[in-house]
């Protein structure tokens, strides 16, 4: 049952609707001792819209520390995080995996399992991005890394009616800049190698916007949340924010890169900006977006506490869950929440989406 | 008088004067007799002070941290019920400033009047101006934990905080001015999406000093605050960062409750 607060917006014709994005994160730990509700019904929910749909994957596809090689003792478990995920997109439909920070052997850390040291998180998520495209999948189904080779981004996915400006924040929060010959490879590397390029090419992104386009740039890491990496919940929120964590909303690392994508959204707002990495479902009015939203719930048992901002709009605190995004002729774009715990199971908020900028 | 020269110029008057005080408020007899109001000495210090004239609102919601500093403000009502149907009414006006999407300052300007039949003594005076300054900021918010009837998509989460405040009013109850410091850890349960409904306690240690005729007087007391804030109230409206609080404090002695309402403001960028 779904409480009176829950606010629902009627639900487009689905001949109306050109394109459909889920927006699932953190579903790098599904538990196979639990029923795998939320990657079934996004399964399920993407079979329906078959082509027109995308899935895209806000980080952290395999915790806790990224892609071991195939020789490691949790290469098969491995696969079964990623396989688990990849089993969601249809045929003819399109799965997209941002990097996060676990993707990257937690920031280069190594992580729970690791041995990894900080060079070792760019082999680590090049591993991912060569793996994902070779998994089985759906006939027809295009899966595949974003942006991919340990690159910072941004790259751009036009669809009809959408521009996805896609990053991997990972690459701003090391305290090194993550760079090797294969980055600089003229036909295979990066874009952009520097902060200055990358927030010059989200402005150039930005303005060459097609008319009827909606954009919406995404990355594993918000500009905006109410969860433990915002420094608002559980027993050391209060010291989190004087930790310097570069996984910290106010870390040094991660305060410049806020500032600085901050600074490249403004110059032409998108309708928003969507990000995983706190473990709940939030829909907020952005800063530099019209809407931001925080979808890191992607994984059962993982949920965790957010605070209610008073910018926030909706808010699922431990729980599992995705969006879902259908966007119809015009510049009107419809939200749905849906979450998977103890107290409701299915849709629980939905919101029509216009640019607010 | 040479080694006092010696101290000026050393140091400066200000810390001599600061040391002079502390000793003096040291050495004050605690506040204990009873004043023409029934209300003790310790208590009209807290009652004609915006801790004790004003009610509490409960700890702080949150806002982005992208928010580097917020401005608010808030108007607040208190009344104080005496014997034989007398009593103080105050208002407060308070501006609020939100650092970084957490800690509060709040600077208060308010002023408090007697009812008409408040001055047993000649001399006494039924109205006064108030101030304070507080800072808070919470320490920690719980995961859910609670199921609340009706509210059925999360359970009530728990936050802990603490305040430190800072009162000052001017002459009344026979006193020439009031002062009281506190220390509070308001505790509030919160619960809701589009309004927020936040039950909260506002446990607090009070000290407070008066003083007559240039000698300071100095007590103590535990009080507790508490009501109930529905947050974000406007977005039935479209709009955002408008709280309204129900609330008392009370000193666990005769005449020792206040009741009162607030309305805060935040603009929400």
């Amino acid at each position: 049952m779904v409480g009176c607060r829950t606010a629902h917006a009627p639900t487009p014709n689905p001949t109306g609707v050109v394109e459909t994005i889920f927006l699932i994160g953190d579903a790098g730990e599904p538990d196979p001792r639990l029923p795998a509700t939320v990657l079934d019904s996004l399964a399920v929910q993407a079979a329906a819209v078959g082509s027109r749909g995308t899935i895209l994957f806000l980080g952290d596809n395999i915790y806790p520390s990224g892609t071991a090689d195939s020789s490691a003792v949790n290469y098969g478990d491995v696969l079964r995080r990623l396989d688990a995920q990849i089993r969601t997109v249809p045929s003819g439909g399109t799965g997209i995996f941002l990097p996060g920070n676990h993707d990257w052997s937690d920031g280069g850390q190594g992580g729970f399992f690791g041995a990894a040291t900080a060079a070792d998180g760019l082999l680590i998520v090049r591993r991912q991005g060569r793996l994902i495209p070779r998994r089985p999948k759906h006939p027809g189904a295009t899966v595949m890394m974003l942006p991919k080779g340990g690159c910072p981004g941004p790259v751009v996915v036009d669809r009809e009616r959408v521009r996805l400006i896609l990053l991997d924040s990972q690459w701003w929060l090391h305290n090194y800049i993550v760079r090797d010959s294969l980055s600089d490879d003229p036909e295979n590397g990066c874009s952009t190698h520097t902060m200055g390029e990358i927030t010059q090419a989200v402005r150039d992104s930005l303005k060459t916007t097609h008319p009827g386009q909606s954009v919406i740039v995404a990355s594993h890491h918000p500009l905006r949340t109410g969860g433990p990496h915002g420094g608002y919940c559980g027993a050391f929120a209060l010291f989190r924010r004087w930790a310097n964590t570069s996984q910290d909303l106010l870390g040094k690392s991660y305060t410049l890169m806020r500032d600085s994508l901050n600074s490249a959204l403004a110059t032409r707002p998108p309708l928003i900006y969507a990000a995983g990495h706190d473990h709940s479902l939030q829909v907020m009015l952005g800063r530099t977006s019209s809407y931001a939203l925080v979808s890191g719930a992607g994984s059962i048992g993982k949920g965790e506490c957010a605070a209610r901002l008073r910018q926030s709009l909706y808010v699922g605190q431990a729980t599992s869950g995705f969006m879902r995004l259908d966007f119809v002729p015009g510049d009107s774009v419809l939200l749905r929440v849906y979450r998977y715990d103890s107290h409701v199971e299915g849709e629980v908020y939905s919101r029509w989406l216009r640019d607010r900028k | 008088m040479r080694t006092m020269s010696r101290v000026r110029i050393r140091l400066g008057r200000w810390p001599v004067i600061a040391a002079l005080a502390s000793l003096s408020l040291l050495a004050a007899p605690t506040l204990g007799a009873q004043s023409s109001t029934e209300l003790s000495r310790t208590l009209a210090a807290i009652a004609s002070t915006p801790l004790g004239a004003l009610t509490p609102v409960g700890p702080v919601m949150a806002t982005s941290r992208d928010d580097t500093l917020l401005f608010g403000m808030r108007l607040q009502y208190g009344s104080r019920g005496l014997s034989e149907g007398r009593s103080l009414t105050s208002y407060g006006l308070t501006t609020n400033l939100q650092i970084q999407g957490g800690a509060l300052v709040s600077g208060t300007l308010g002023y408090q009047q007697g009812s008409d039949d408040i001055c047993v003594e000649t001399g006494c005076d039924d109205h006064r101006l108030m101030a304070e300054a507080r800072y808070s900021n919470n320490l920690i918010t719980t995961r859910p934990f609670l199921r609340v009837p009706f509210f059925t998509d999360n359970d009530a989460t728990g936050t802990a905080a603490l305040q430190f405040g800072v009162g000052w009013a001017e002459k009344g109850f026979n006193e020439r001015q009031h002062w009281t410091a506190d220390i509070t850890v308001p505790l509030s349960l919160a619960v809701g999406q589009r309004v927020r409904v936040v039950p909260f306690l506002t446990p607090s240690f009070a000290f407070a000093w008066g003083t007559t005729d240039r000698k300071w007087s100095r007590g103590q007391r535990f009080l507790v605050g508490g009501g109930i804030s529905a947050q974000e109230i406007g977005k039935w409206m479209g709009l955002t960062g408008l709280d309204v609080t129900f609330g008392f404090q009370r000193a666990f002695s005769p005449h020792g409750t206040t009741l009162g309402a607030t309305v805060s403001w935040m603009h929400v960028p």
